[in-house]
């Protein structure tokens, strides 16, 4: 009679898995005590690599404009000058309003004039999986942690997170379950934001309160920055309350550069 | 030995797709090389290395405990799914 004869077990493989893990978590707390060092380290390397990558992909985008015909860019070219007329006109209003705004301030004694500086966004999301930014100024420049972000003058869209020698890490205040109080802009009233990814927000709200479409909310503090505008109110669930929906203005995702605090 | 090889230079390639391609391409690319390859270890390195390039506090775990998680359930179900 022929019996088949039983494989013996290889037995080492619990115990190689074993002490490979144990390596692994040595090297973790090893990592996690010299993260910054790393950090730093892998950002100075990683920042040529983001802005070659822009620089090609930049390049191919425009290759698609060698098909675009004349006539359609001529009559682009018109619109695009008659826009950047009518942008100039406004530039010069809200330039002098600024001024006036700063010099009222000022008399009540709450000059708030922040420099800021400019920076070049080197990674943006869909990069990152934390919806996080990384820009090309840090401690050097005069960034710190918590500085306010901005796009432009008046829209502000994060906070700075942590702050390297040449490089800083941004949160937006979009980032997914970040929360960021704001003020309503028509009446005042004070509510937390919840992060939805993408530059998005919700607030529920009960079903009486005084929110509607377009209106704009702002970061809480002398100087009026927009964090975004109300883009749909959802009342039609049964429940007591209603979800509102917020949207940044402009497009962080598709910017090049920010504005960073860099006093407080 | 190829296999060595293999290893090094897919580990040069998803560095730099790291830094370049979206985030969720990455995971699906690490998810099937952690599959594929026998104890792939590098994917604890790209898990820990999204926090350490991404993360925006001053430190975070989630990378690394997750591909780690990831790496000893392929490991143990290797046999199953993989003659």
């Amino acid at each position: 009679m022929n019996y088949h004869l039983k494989s013996k077990k290889n037995n080492n493989n619990p115990k190689k898995i074993f002490i490979v893990f144990v390596v692994v978590i040595f090297i973790f707390i090893i990592y996690q005590l010299t993260f910054s060092f790393f950090r730093s380290l892998s950002h100075r390397a990683s920042v040529p690599v983001w802005i070659f990558s822009d620089y090609i992909s930049n390049s191919l985008a425009s290759i698609g404009n060698i098909f675009e015909s004349k006539e359609n860019l001529i009559v682009e070219n018109e619109v695009l000058k008659e826009e950047i007329k009518k942008l100039k006109l406004e530039q010069i209003e809200y330039g002098v309003l600024i001024k006036e705004n700063q010099e009222l301030k000022s008399l009540f004694g709450r000059s708030n004039l922040k420099d800021k500086i400019i920076t070049r966004i080197v990674s943006k999301p869909p990069r990152s999986p934390y919806d996080t930014l990384i820009i090309d100024a840090g401690r050097r420049d005069g960034v710190k942690n918590d500085s306010l972000v901005y796009i432009s003058n008046n829209i502000v869209v994060g906070k700075v997170s942590d702050v390297l020698e040449t490089t800083s890490v941004v949160t937006l205040f979009s980032t997914g379950g970040y929360k960021q109080e704001a003020l309503l802009e028509r009446t005042g009233a004070v509510f937390e934001l919840i992060g939805k990814g993408n530059a998005n927000f919700s607030i529920e709200l009960p079903k009486d309160t005084d929110v509607i479409w377009g209106d704009l909310l702002l970061y809480p503090s002398v100087n009026s920055s927009i964090i975004g505008n109300i883009y749909y109110i959802d009342s039609s669930s049964q429940s007591a309350f209603k979800a509102v929906f917020i949207r940044a203005p402009g497009n962080v995702f598709e910017s090049k550069w920010l504005f960073v605090e860099t006093n407080e | 030995m190829n296999n060595i090889y293999l290893r090094i230079i897919l580990f040069l390639v998803i560095y730099l797709f790291f830094l370049v391609l979206p985030w969720w391409l990455n995971i699906l690319i690490l998810i099937f090389l952690t599959i594929y390859f026998k104890y792939y270890f590098e994917v604890v390195f790209f898990g820990s290395l999204f926090d350490i390039i991404y993360f925006g506090g001053e430190y975070s775990y989630y990378g690394f405990i997750v591909s780690l998680v990831f790496l000893g359930v392929v490991s143990l179900f290797r046999p199953y799914f993989r003659s």
